[in-house]
Parts: C-alpha cells; sequence; structure tokens
C-alpha cells in the first residue's frame, strides 16, 4: 500500500507537469491554429531561468519563479509578434518549420550561456509527510498542487469570464469572433502569453526535482503533442485526461516492468489515430 | 512551384510538364557533376575529408526519401528509424549468420521496405500532420526496441560489425574496403542509383500522380487513381534506400548504437530536405543533405554549441525569404537583378 502511493504520487508528478505542457499547446492550437513546436524550448527557458535566479544569484525562489513566467511570457508574446502572425496567411507548414526552428534556436543559445551541461537547484523543500504509512516528499505534493490550482484557475477563467469567454469564440470561428468586436489579435497574444507561463510553471516546479539541461525540451514537447493528439485537438479537458492516461501508463509500466513500457503510451497515440481520428474528447480540426 | 505548396492543399500555379527530351545542357551538367563526385577523393585525399563525404551521401539518401514522401502531402518525423533499421538488420544478419555484408546491403534494404509496406498501410489513410505524429511516434518505438531488448544489443548497440568483403578484380589484385576511399565509391554507387531511381520516378506520369495527391485526393480517386496504391509506392521506395543507407553504415563505421536513430535526427533530415527544395527529388535532397552536412562539420571544428543556433537559423531563413529551398537560388537571385537593373533604368529617366 505504502509503496503504491509512492507510486502514485510519482505518476501524478509526471502527469501534471504533461498537462501544464499540453494544456499550453491545446490553448495555442485552438487559437493560433498552429502546433507549437517552440514549446519544449519555452519550458526548458522556464526552468534555467529559476536556475540563474534561485541557484547562481540567490533570490527566493517564489520570486524567481514569478520572474520566470514573465520572461518566458515575453518570449511566447516576441515569438507570436515576429514569426507567427507574419506567417498567418502562409501554408501551415511554413509556419511549422519557422517554430522548429525558432526552437532549436533556442536551445542553442541556451547551451551557450549554460554550457549545456546537467545542472539542478537542489531540493528546496525537504520535509515529508506520512499519510496511510506511506512516506510521501512535501515537494512532490506541493507540485501536484500548484499544478492542479493552476488548472484550476484556467478553467475558471476560460469558463465563467468574459474574457474566456471571448477565447472560446474565437477558437470556434475567428472571423465571426472579429465581427462581434473580439480583437482577434490582443486574444492571439493573450493565448501565446498564458500558454507560454503555464510551461513557465511546468518548467520551474521540476528544477528542484531533476536535473535540467537545454536540450530535455524538444522531447517534453513532443511528448506534449502526443498528448495533445490523444485528448483531441484543441480540448482543454480531453489534453488533462489524456495526460492523466499517459502519465500513469508511462510511469506505473516503467515502475514495473522498465524503460520498454514508454511503448505504450506511443501505441496508445497510434491505436487513437487509427480508430479515433479527433481524439478522445475533440471536435474535428482540418488542419492545412 | 513552393516546397510548401506541394505540401500544402494550395493548388499549384503551374504544373511542371515532362520533359520530353533530356536536353544537351542538362546532359553535360550531369556529366560534369558525375566527373567531380568520381575525382573529389583523389583531390580532397585526406580521411577526414572523405569521412564527410561520405556523411554528404548519407544524408542526401535520406532528404531524398524525405522529399519524395513530401510528394505525396506526408511530412515524415520518422526518417531516421529506417535508417536505424536497415543498419541493425545487416549487422545483426553479418554477425551473427555470417552473411555476406554485400548481401546485407540488400536486405538491410529490403527489410526496412517491409516494415514501411506493413505501417503504410495504416499509416498513409492518416492525412496531414497527423501523420507526421504517428510517424514520429513509430520511430520512438522503433528507437526503445533498440535501446532496451538485448537482442539488439541495448544501450551499447552493436560492436564489430565486419566491413564489407573484399573483392577480387581479374587480373589486377583485390579491392579491400578497410579504407574511406573504396567505401566512398560503394556510397557513390548507392546515392547514384537512389537518385536516378527517384528522379525517373519524379519526373514521369508516376511523379505527377505523386503530386496530384496533396491537391486533391477524392479528384484523384474518382479519376481512377487508386491514393494508397501510390501513396504505398512512394512511401516505399524512400524507405528502402534509406534501409540501404542504413546498412551501409553498419558496415563502414563498424559499430552502431540507438543514439544515433533520435527525433533529432529525423528533424536534421527535414532541414536537409527543406534546405534544398522540393523542385527536384534527387537535387534537392543531395543539396541540401551535403550543404547542411558540410557546413556543420566546419562548424564543429569551432564550437560545437553553435550547430544548434545555425539548425534554428538556417530553416527560419529559408522558411521566410527562400521557401523553395536553395534549387530556386539561381531564379530569386535572378528576379531580384532584373528588379535591380529595373529600378536603376527608372532613376536614370528621371
Amino acid at each position: 500500500m505504502a509503496e503504491v502511493m509512492q507510486v502514485l504520487l510519482n505518476c501524478l508528478v509526471l502527469s501534471a507537469n504533461y498537462i501544464l505542457l499540453a494544456v499550453g499547446l491545446t490553448l495555442i492550437f485552438g487559437i493560433l491554429r498552429t502546433l507549437n513546436f517552440a514549446h519544449g524550448a519555452i519550458y526548458i527557458t522556464g526552468a534555467f531561468v529559476v536556475y540563474a535566479l534561485f541557484a547562481i544569484h540567490e533570490i527566493n525562489y517564489f520570486l524567481s519563479v514569478l520572474i520566470a513566467i514573465a520572461v518566458v511570457a515575453a518570449v511566447g508574446l516576441i515569438l507570436e509578434g515576429a514569426l507567427l502572425y507574419p506567417l498567418v496567411n502562409r501554408v501551415k507548414l511554413a509556419s511549422l518549420g519557422a517554430i522548429l526552428g525558432v526552437s532549436l534556436l533556442i536551445e542553442g543559445i541556451l547551451s551557450f550561456i549554460f554550457t549545456g551541461e546537467d545542472v539542478t537547484i537542489g531540493s528546496f523543500f525537504s520535509g515529508t509527510v506520512s499519510i496511510f504509512g506511506a512516506i510521501l516528499s512535501v515537494e512532490r505534493i506541493m507540485i501536484v498542487l500548484i499544478c492542479g490550482v493552476t488548472m484550476l484557475a484556467l478553467y475558471i477563467w476560460i469558463q465563467r469570464t468574459k474574457q474566456g469567454k471571448a477565447i472560446r469564440a474565437v477558437a470556434e470561428n475567428p472571423r465571426v469572433a472579429t465581427m462581434q468586436g473580439i480583437n482577434t489579435r490582443k486574444m492571439r497574444l493573450l493565448v501565446m502569453a498564458i500558454a507560454c507561463g503555464l510551461a513557465a510553471i511546468a518548467g520551474s516546479v521540476i528544477t528542484p526535482l531533476f536535473y535540467i539541461n537545454p536540450f530535455m525540451g524538444g522531447y517534453a514537447v513532443f511528448k506534449a503533442l502526443l498528448i495533445v493528439a490523444v485528448g483531441g485537438m484543441g480540448s482543454i479537458e480531453g489534453s488533462i485526461l489524456a495526460g492523466l492516461l499517459i502519465g500513469f501508463v508511462e510511469c506505473i509500466g516503467i515502475t514495473y516492468i522498465g524503460p520498454i513500457a514508454e511503448i505504450v503510451s506511443f501505441i496508445i497515440v497510434i491505436a487513437v489515430f487509427i480508430f479515433r481520428p479527433r481524439g478522445l474528447l475533440g471536435v474535428h480540426y482540418e488542419f492545412h | 512551384m513552393s516546397l510548401w505548396e506541394v505540401a500544402g492543399k494550395k493548388p499549384l500555379q503551374r504544373v511542371p510538364k515532362m520533359r520530353k527530351s533530356f536536353g544537351q545542357k542538362r546532359l553535360f551538367f550531369c556529366l560534369g557533376l558525375l566527373f567531380v563526385l568520381i575525382i573529389l577523393p583523389l583531390v580532397f585525399s585526406n580521411p577526414a575529408h572523405v569521412g564527410i563525404f561520405i556523411l554528404c551521401g548519407v544524408a542526401g539518401v535520406l532528404a531524398m526519401g524525405w522529399l519524395l514522401i513530401l510528394r505525396i502531402g506526408g511530412l515524415s518525423l520518422g526518417q531516421a528509424a529506417f535508417l536505424g533499421i536497415g543498419a541493425y538488420t545487416s549487422a545483426l544478419l553479418s554477425k551473427n549468420l555470417g552473411l555476406s555484408p554485400w548481401l546485407g546491403l540488400l536486405l538491410g534494404g529490403v527489410a526496412a521496405g517491409l516494415v514501411a509496406f506493413g505501417i503504410g498501410l495504416i499509416f498513409l489513410r492518416i492525412t496531414g500532420l497527423s501523420f507526421a505524429i504517428v510517424t514520429f511516434a513509430f520511430a520512438e518505438i522503433v528507437r526503445l526496441v533498440f535501446s532496451t531488448v538485448d537482442f539488439f544489443g541495448g544501450h551499447g548497440g552493436i560492436l564489430d560489425i565486419p566491413n564489407l568483403t573484399p573483392i577480387r578484380l581479374f587480373g589486377m589484385g583485390t579491392l579491400r574496403f578497410h579504407s574511406h576511399i573504396p567505401n566512398y565509391y560503394v556510397l557513390l554507387m548507392i546515392v547514384l542509383v537512389s537518385g536516378l531511381f527517384m528522379w525517373r520516378m519524379d519526373h514521369s506520369a508516376l511523379g505527377r500522380t505523386f503530386r496530384s495527391l496533396p491537391q486533391n485526393e477524392d479528384l484523384a480517386n474518382s479519376l481512377g487513381i487508386n491514393p494508397l496504391y501510390y501513396k504505398l509506392v512512394s512511401f516505399v521506395t524512400a524507405c528502402f534506400f534509406s534501409g540501404i543507407a542504413g546498412a551501409f553504415t553498419a558496415n563502414y563505421y563498424n559499430v552502431i548504437y540507438p543514439g544515433s536513430y533520435t527525433v533529432m535526427q529525423s528533424i536534421v533530415v527535414q532541414i536537409q530536405g527543406t534546405l534544398g527544395g522540393a523542385a527536384s527529388v534527387a537535387f534537392g535532397g543531395i543539396l541540401g543533405g551535403s550543404v547542411m552536412v558540410v557546413i556543420e562539420a566546419l562548424l564543429l571544428k569551432v564550437d560545437p554549441r553553435f550547430i544548434y543556433i545555425f539548425y534554428g537559423l538556417v530553416i527560419i531563413i529559408i522558411t521566410f525569404f527562400l521557401p523553395d529551398g536553395l534549387l530556386s537560388l539561381p531564379r530569386e537571385m535572378g528576379k531580384a537583378w532584373r528588379k535591380l537593373a529595373h529600378w536603376k533604368r527608372k532613376s536614370q529617366v528621371i
């Protein structure tokens, strides 16, 4: 029982990380109608900003997380303004190539600044609590809580506020939304900033747990992409569901079977594409 | 015709016609290119340089395959997996069964082609970006199997793969494949055969059928074209030649390990194909692959960390300023030159 609890907590940490990335991707897909391959690089930028502020300049952890969110949101705004918007009338694959380039560029610059080696800021919150006889680290519980609260806030913002309604309208049909007086340009910028902020949160909460290096973002974004595809492009609930599914399958498989269990998540993706191409909870989007 | 128009659903402005005669100018150009390729390792006989030329050839075959798959509207992110399948097949056959590496070269391609046929039957029904995602997922499955199953050697890969066996030339001694230069000529043969094959495929009725699929698959279907069949032809051909190139690398480097078949490798193939341009499958692939590999080798001497920045800058610049790839550079430059001349004339009148 105790071991099961610990494994489940680890699964939740992994899923929370995936969900924060995948929800950002799916928001961007819904409004900007493009896949943000640079999300992984942006996520790792957040992690490195926290590392630079907390470990090198010794600023308070929570303050440095806030600064990281601001910096990364600014990167997202620059990306939208300089790259995605000018390419909006070109064929979608063109903007994909450019975003892929930005992702590689950011990784290269980060490896230049931070020497490209694995770094960590070390555990800063080292208590444990015991629940039902299982000894769980407070840090991991905190991470799950932070992610949960962020997702809840995002959900309330999208579903209950006027701005959220405007965003849902733009996702549904940009042209009609513009006719209703919604500033589509502003919504694009807003969504980009928020999605990048989510990626920054995901990046900064893992810095105390894992070693980070500039090149792990590329793999993370592909995992998030698979989750978005399983959950359904543009559906936030779908991404959360798929994130939990893939996070749990992967974590339980790796704990009890070994590294080959990672295959299962890829097989799930291929199966979803064959039997339910629009994803678990998705609406059908034509991508072209 | 832009690369993105080929892949996207935007209609083509100008459908390229099939050339009836090859044209003397082009024939001389190709013969000159062939001559340069043959004497290249004799001029730059430094083994390091020949090693780079060999890398160019492998990258060229992969990029050609990627462009051929782009013709049918598929953006493949899994080309490195087929390189790996070819390499592992050849290595296992020649090491465990003692088969001749020359046969392994062919069987590596056949294995990659068979796998491509199997997954193509399922994957090629999926269109657009989803195709990129499933090919990526497949490539990751292949890499994970290679790196975790003991039969494939695990993370360490396979060591001590035999070289290509010596050929006995009639009355002129034997040709051994321990040094770079003989291997270069083997690879040159592979590149020429695959390039010629894909060039011929692209510039025939088959190639025009390929081009019709991304534009309007339903319309093509209504005209009696079976989309899945033509997609399979393109996909299997591309993967077959990637497999042969992979088998060659196994025998040339004598060692393979799963770390060289990652997503990054597939993305590099995509960048190389994009850089070359889709105007011509064979020339675009070989041009993009060679240029990228040479610049990469130069950067590696300065600082390996420049490489990522270089990749990023290349693909951004290509997307914004040269969407048809390097092959369209002369045309674009001519356009710019005419514009400049026009502007000069105008300013003189005033």
